[in-house]
């Protein structure tokens, strides 16, 4: 479930098919730079109403999905 | 409500850095610089002073003002650090200008014109002024680490001044604070003071940059529609937003979110970078000069900074 709604928020910043999105998925494939991955954290932010630190080291869209499952304890 | 801006001046130093010059002496280059925030060049001051172009951007504002000095009721500087302690960089600019009323400056950061506009809104409203001036200067480039690439490219110098007088065009205003030292600290010359028994602590300039990109969005987004609301204005109604330019990226992002067209929103970082609170003031002078906003237009203004301060406004020009 986590995973569906990252995917889906992820493909939505890059207008890429959800389908092509996968946990290995890297930014930098998708070219997405810093930034672009912080406007996806605040998107992620506003669909879970959680507060992620922006600090972390954040390469994949399992990095991402790993964050918000702890969390939300999921 | 209880203002117009009646005049508005702009002034800078001389010196154009450019983003190739920075990467002379820093590991960094044009198209990060450019990619990331949307910065060409910034103004750089080197004899220049603060009360030098605070002065011009005001004389500049009074001038188009159509006013005499002496009309002034009260002159707010708003600065992150005056050229002195004391005296204040308002009595100095006062002195420069030849104006005789009373002068202070205040510090709100990167909010610091909306704080100043927010304040002559009580006097004018309250009938203890009739014209007020407002100068918002800051000579960035002296309060930065030059060796944090982070940081030090994203800054430039410069002032932006405007006249407000008792009339109708402003709409609605908000300022917000929330104190806060860790996302974005701008430190202070240390006194070397033989009694002082405290950690150590050099001059610094810290930023979150992530953190600071999403709270920026957020107070946007925040207090914009709050004021538009309060004003009863939509999207359509608005001729142009002027914000505080820190990041286009931060701008366009928070823009997209609003709804606005991109001919909506004003830019000028690419040549001026992150001057602080000088930042809307010029940029509104710009605009007014190059005639793409006039008399009767409604503008939305909105910026944030350190404090952490945030503050809107909508206006008719
Ligand atoms: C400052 C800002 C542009 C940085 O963007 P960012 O995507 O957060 O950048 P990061 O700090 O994560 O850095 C990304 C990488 O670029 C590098 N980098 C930082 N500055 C650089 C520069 N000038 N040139 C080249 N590389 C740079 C970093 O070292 C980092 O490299 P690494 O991944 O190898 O460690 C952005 O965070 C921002 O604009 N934040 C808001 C700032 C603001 O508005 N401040 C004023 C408020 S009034």
């Amino acid at each position: 479930m986590v995973f569906e709604k990252i995917a889906q928020l992820v493909a939505d910043a890059c207008d890429m098919d959800v389908k092509e999105v996968t946990k290995e998925t890297s930014f930098e494939d998708m070219e997405l730079d810093s930034l672009d991955v912080i406007e996806v954290v605040m998107a992620i932010e506003e669909e879970f109403k959680i507060n992620l630190e922006t600090g972390d080291d954040l390469k994949t869209v399992g990095d991402l999905v790993k964050l918000v499952e702890t969390k939300t304890g999921a | 409500m209880s203002f117009r801006i009646i005049g508005t001046g702009r002034a800078h130093p001389e010196y154009v850095l450019t983003n190739d010059k920075l990467s002379e002496f820093l590991d960094t280059d044009d198209e990060w610089i450019t990619t990331r925030t949307g910065i060409s060049t910034r103004y750089i001051a080197t004899d220049e002073t603060l009360t030098g172009i605070g002065t011009l951007a005001g004389k500049r504002a009074i001038e188009k003002a159509g006013i005499k000095p002496t009309d002034l009721d009260l002159i707010i500087c708003s600065t992150i650090r005056a050229e002195y302690a004391c005296p204040s960089m308002a009595c100095l600019v006062q002195r420069e200008i030849g104006a005789d009323c009373p002068a202070y400056d205040i510090n709100a950061a990167c909010t610091g014109f909306l704080y100043a506009l927010e304040m002559a809104d009580a006097f004018i409203a309250s009938g203890k002024a009739q014209n007020v001036l407002v100068i918002c200067a800051e000579l960035m480039s002296r309060h930065l680490d030059w060796a944090d690439r982070a940081t030090c490219v994203l800054f430039g110098d410069g002032a932006g001044a405007a006249v407000l007088q008792k009339g109708d065009g402003l709409k609605s205003i908000r300022v917000t604070a929330k104190g806060d030292d860790e996302l974005l600290v701008v430190g202070n010359p240390f006194c070397d003071s033989p009694f002082y028994t405290g950690p150590e602590r050099a001059p610094e300039v810290y930023m979150n940059g992530g953190e600071v990109f999403k709270f920026a969005v957020g107070a946007i987004l925040k207090d914009v529609r709050h004021v538009m609301k309060q004003a009863g204005v939509k999207q359509e109604d608005v001729k142009m937003m002027v914000p505080h330019q820190a990041n286009d990226r931060i701008i366009d992002f928070a823009r997209q979110k609003l709804g606005f067209r991109e001919d909506q929103v004003a830019s000028g970082i690419d040549h001026w970078g992150n001057t602080s609170s000088a930042s809307i003031p010029l940029l509104l002078d710009e605009l007014i000069e190059e005639g793409r906003i006039k008399t009767g237009d409604l503008l939305v203004m909105t910026a944030f900074g350190g404090g952490l301060t945030t503050g809107a406004c909508v206006i008719e020009l």
